[in-house]
């Protein structure tokens, strides 16, 4: 199956009073339809204006935006807004965090969704009304005929984000970004909406790029993970590889950290020192190495080189990007981590 | 949405009434003698003695103001019985010993002028100040946006006399390209009405419409950073309709409000605008008024601005709950 | 219903109504249910967890112990002392006790206040000069939580989250309380911040010998933190037990939903768990179910759940608001 989304080397950099800030840096990935990928990164990684690029929604802006992106054999960093804009809502679709203020509050739920079918598909108001109404049945709203009147402020939080996600589907899309969808929700609604998002995409089998901080989350649905930090990737591979058998130190931290269900609640958990850094000054080098524990496996070159991201072992999909040998990683891996996961 | 009508009815019936019976009092508070006050300037002891007896000083303050109210249901009678007999038709709001006129009959003869002059300039000052603002919102940083903002500044720093005044002397005297600023009535002579509107409708238009130019413009730049604009990108929506449907709708909202507003208070008579040019509106009336200390007139005029603020704020209200459906009327 | 000892705090039939919207002219008022009948004790020196989700009330509860709402009915003793109606001069000694840590650390900070006028005002309004100086015991304490002494004159917008939320507690411990009610303390952080806080927090606890009430909706970070935990579901506590009882063995419905939806960090669990899905949403507190409020999303509910409030109940080492417990 070809690659319905690919990315080449996109950067990200933003001129700031204070100076460029390099929101994405060289990042590369591609996703298949009917996959999912998560990118897992905290505040600063560089995930959602990696979204946004994806979208062409920088165009206009201050952002200096460099790379490829190829959407269904369409390129969209070269394209103009005219052009990206007949794919935005048809092709490639996005839900975001807040239900609540990306929805229009003076339009009903019911003329934002026919909206957005109107606008790639010439039919009358009734049918896309009628389209509505069928977009919010399949997402699991009761009473969609009635809902389809109801403003936004009338849903509650997990039925508003159920009709953004009817909102976002309406024109079959075969990419759909989720960016932080179920961040806001409570987690009974939002093991709803995950579950939600994994039946559609098995029925359209539409490629899910879900944006996230919470690698929970990210064992749900995801099949492939990408690991960012300070506007890098740092981290590649399956779920199964990303989550069990991680590479990288700040996996290695994320992982060990993380409060669980499972394991001695009793243990202090392992910390990572420091915090992300501010992306006007990224740290030289590796970005991580400041709050690094394992630099002195290494030396002199986290400090100052940034590692190349390669495969963990020859031709293996998992890939990462640090100094320290396949050999070091697996001993303090074998040793350190893996016993606390 | 009736019951929520009807309460704010009530409760701005009872408004007027306290502004009444506050102007009434004030009349009796202040330490000259009303009959005094109420015969005016131009005034002989036999008048004095006369409307002594009419405004039936002897009664309680309370009396008189239950006959002031009950005049305005059912009309009354000045004087009754004698060959001084004044009738003063309901809705009487007193009545005028200076013009020898009901006040209700001065109010409705000069209520033209003004609605004339406030919703013409109004209409002036939207159509300017929303597109301004528009393009300015639109074009923000550029010289299109530095400049009518600038002249926006500049406008909103000038005083409406000075800008009358000015306007009058190129476009009256020096040009001659419009007639003194006046009032015919629309229906017998629309062009002249219009020519001799047209001053006032700039003068006032541009302080205005400066001061919308501005509104318009940081609320359409505020709300292009909401994130619904980021999910009508998202689907694909073009610019247009971007900014019309999904910008301009959720920043007009603040800017309606304003309007009825300014537009309520503006019918309770544009006073300096028709001072400045002479022009027979309420505004000319409740200053003449004052000066010539004619208190019934003046107490008209204050409850007949009062009457539009009241109104406007109440379809003020009624118009954001319709506008805005979060807002639940209660 | 004493299961606890002399608890340091104690609160029977707690209860906060919101006046809401009306209904027509002369319509009734809608009323938030926001706690109705709460009970609960926490002893001295433990960690109590309160969770639930959005509405529960578990925000509610931690203000009401705090004092900085009102109870419409019922108690909060603190200390032996009946605080529930308190006035501000008469709670001023108490906070002294009885401290409160926020959730957004960038909301909860005056911007205009440097660190140490924040950790220095509890001195000041109690009037209290602790030996060696205000400004002394400030610089101590942003040390005990890992900030650095000299940042005694920097204001919040230069701090990070983390170290905002160090702050918050900072400004908490001053006066060596002996109950913090920490209301979603690291919701807000990064999550690789969110481990130093906890960690901070427990150290803090044993070297202080403080008791904690720590209010989340986080399942797995009150874990790390509490020794008892109780569940909040539309006003009403569902379950109470200790920590191991309550993860291992829930006794609530709505308890065994809420940990089969908290997601793991890792893909083979997801199988391995029994999976509960609730349908439809939390209802509206101002109305609420008749008899069990959350019969409406339960797969055991039956007649009783409509007409009878169950009460809460010990089951061994579980208290359990349920007809048909697990």
């Amino acid at each position: 199956m070809s690659a319905f989304l690919e990315v080449k080397n996109l950067s990200v950099a933003f001129p700031t009073e204070d100076g460029i800030v390099q929101a994405v840096d060289s990042l590369s990935f591609s996703v298949e339809k009917g996959k999912t990928l998560g990118i897992v990164g905290e505040s600063g990684s560089g995930k959602s204006v990696t979204s946004l690029a994806i979208l062409g929604l920088q165009k206009g802006s201050k952002a200096q935006v460099s790379g490829e992106i190829w959407v269904d054999g369409n390129e969209i960093i070269s394209s103009s807004e005219s052009e990206v804009r007949k794919l935005r809502g048809k092709a490639m679709s996005m839900i975001f965090q807040d239900a609540l203020a990306a929805l229009h509050p003076y339009y009903t739920v019911g003329h934002q969704i026919a909206e957005a079918y109107l606008v790639h598909n010439k039919v009358s108001k009734k049918v896309a009304a009628a389209r509505a109404v069928e977009m919010l049945d399949r997402v699991g709203i009761p009473e969609p005929h009635k809902r389809v009147n109801d403003y936004p402020h009338q849903f509650s939080g997990g039925m508003r984000q159920r009709a953004m996600i009817a909102m976002a589907l309406s024109c079959n899309p075969s990419l759909l970004i989720a960016d932080e969808p179920t961040t806001a929700l409570d987690v009974t609604v939002q093991a709803q909406i995950l579950e939600l998002l994994r039946d559609l995409q098995k029925e359209f089998g539409t490629a899910i790029i879900l944006i996230t901080h919470d690698l929970g989350v990210v064992a749900e649905i995801a099949d492939d993970i990408l690991l960012m930090y300070a506007g890098k990737q740092i981290e590649f591979g399956t779920v199964r590889d990303v989550l069990q058998v991680p590479q990288h130190p700040y996996a290695w931290g994320l992982l060990t950290s993380i409060p669980r269900l499972t394991g001695d609640p009793n243990l202090a958990l392992t910390a990572i020192q420091g915090a992300p850094p501010s992306l006007i000054s990224v740290p030289s080098g590796c970005a991580f190495h400041p709050r690094c524990t394992y630099v002195e496996n290494v030396g002199a070159a986290c400090a100052n080189i940034i590692p190349e991201l390669l495969p963990v072992s020859e031709g293996k999909h998992h890939s990462v990007r640090c100094h320290m040998s396949a050999n070091v990683r697996e001993g303090i891996f074998a040793n350190q981590v893996g016993p606390q996961l | 949405m009736l019951k929520y009508t009807l309460r704010r009815i009530v409760s701005g019936t009872l408004v007027l009434g306290i502004v009444s019976a506050i102007v009434f009092s004030i009349f009796y508070i202040l330490p000259s003698d009303p009959a005094r006050l109420a015969c005016g300037k131009s005034c002989t002891p036999e008048l004095v003695a006369r409307i002594q007896v009419a405004l039936e000083l002897d009664q309680s303050l309370p009396v008189q103001y239950g006959r002031f109210i009950k005049g305005i249901f059912v009309g009354r009678t000045y004087l009754e019985n004698t060959d001084a007999a004044r009738e003063c038709g309901a809705p009487c709001l007193g009545y005028s010993y200076q013009n020898d006129l009901p006040v209700t009959e001065l109010l409705v003869d000069r209520l033209p002028a003004t609605l004339s002059i406030a919703v013409g300039a109004s209409i002036l000052w939207l159509l300017i100040g929303l597109s301004s603002g528009i393009l300015s919102a639109l074009r923000r940083g550029t010289w299109i946006d530095r400049t009518s903002q600038g002249f926006a500044l500049a406008a909103a720093s000038l005083q409406i006399y000075f800008v009358g005044l000015v306007l009058q002397f190129i476009f009256v005297d020096k040009l001659a390209w419009l007639p003194m600023p006046g009032y015919t009535s629309p229906f017998d002579y629309p062009l002249d009405w219009a020519k001799q509107m047209v001053l006032p409708w700039v003068t006032l238009a541009f302080l205005l419409s400066a001061i919308y130019s501005r509104l318009t413009r940081s609320g359409m730049i505020e709300t292009m950073g909401e994130d619904f604009v980021r999910t009508a990108r998202a689907k694909g929506l073009s610019s247009r309709d971007i900014n019309l449907k999904h910008v301009l709708r959720a920043a007009m909202t603040p800017i309606v409000t304003v309007f009825g507003l300014d537009l309520g208070s503006l019918l309770g008579g544009a006073v300096i605008t028709e001072y400045v040019f002479n022009i027979p509106g309420l505004g000319k009336l409740s200053t003449e008024a004052v000066t010539n200390l004619d208190l019934p007139v003046v107490t008209g005029t204050v409850l007949f601005a009062a009457f539009f603020i009241i109104t406007a704020n109440i379809v003020v209200d009624l118009l954001y709950s319709a506008l805005d459906p979060k807002v639940r009327l209660t | 219903m004493t299961s606890v000892n002399n608890p340091i705090l104690s609160v029977q039939g707690l209860t906060k109504h919101f006046p809401g919207g009306r209904d027509g002219f002369f319509g009734k008022r809608d009323v938030v249910q926001a706690v109705d009948g709460v009970n609960f004790e926490v002893a001295a020196g433990e960690a109590l967890g309160l969770v639930g989700e959005s509405g529960c009330g578990k925000s509610t509860t931690g203000r009401l112990i705090t004092r900085l709402l009102e109870p419409t009915a019922g108690t909060v003793t603190f200390e032996g002392q009946d605080i529930s109606h308190f006035s501000n001069s008469q709670m001023r000694p108490i906070r002294t006790q009885l401290q409160m840590i926020f959730q957004d650390p960038y909301a909860s900070l005056n911007p205009r206040h440097t660190v140490g006028t924040i950790v220095s005002t509890p001195f000041k309004i109690n009037k209290i000069t602790p030996e060696g100086g205000v400004k002394r015991r400030v610089q101590e304490i942003l040390e005990i939580v890992g900030l650095n002494p000299e940042h005694y004159n920097r204001y919040p917008h230069e701090f990070s989250g983390g170290q905002r939320q160090r702050i918050g507690i900072a400004r908490a411990l001053a006066l060596r309380p002996k109950l913090i009610v920490a209301d979603e303390p690291v919701s807000a952080l990064d999550v690789s911040i969110q481990a130093q806080i906890i960690n901070l927090m427990k150290d803090l606890q044993k070297d202080f010998g403080l008791t904690f009430v720590f209010i989340a909706h986080d399942l797995a970070v009150v874990r790390h933190f509490a020794q008892r935990v109780a569940v909040m579901y539309l006003g009403n506590i569902v379950e109470i037990a200790d920590r191991d009882t309550l993860y291992a063995t829930p006794k609530h419905p709505y308890t065994k939903a809420l940990l089969s939806a908290v997601p793991e960090a890792d893909p083979d669990a997801i199988g391995a768990r029994e999976r509960i899905r609730l349908t439809g949403d939390v209802p509206n507190p101002i109305n609420p179910p008749s008899g069990c409020r959350f019969r409406t999303r339960c797969w055991k509910a039956a007649e009783i759940c409509a007409t009878q409030p169950p009460a809460l109940l010990q089951i061994g080492k579980t208290q359990v608001a349920c007809h048909f417990p697990e």
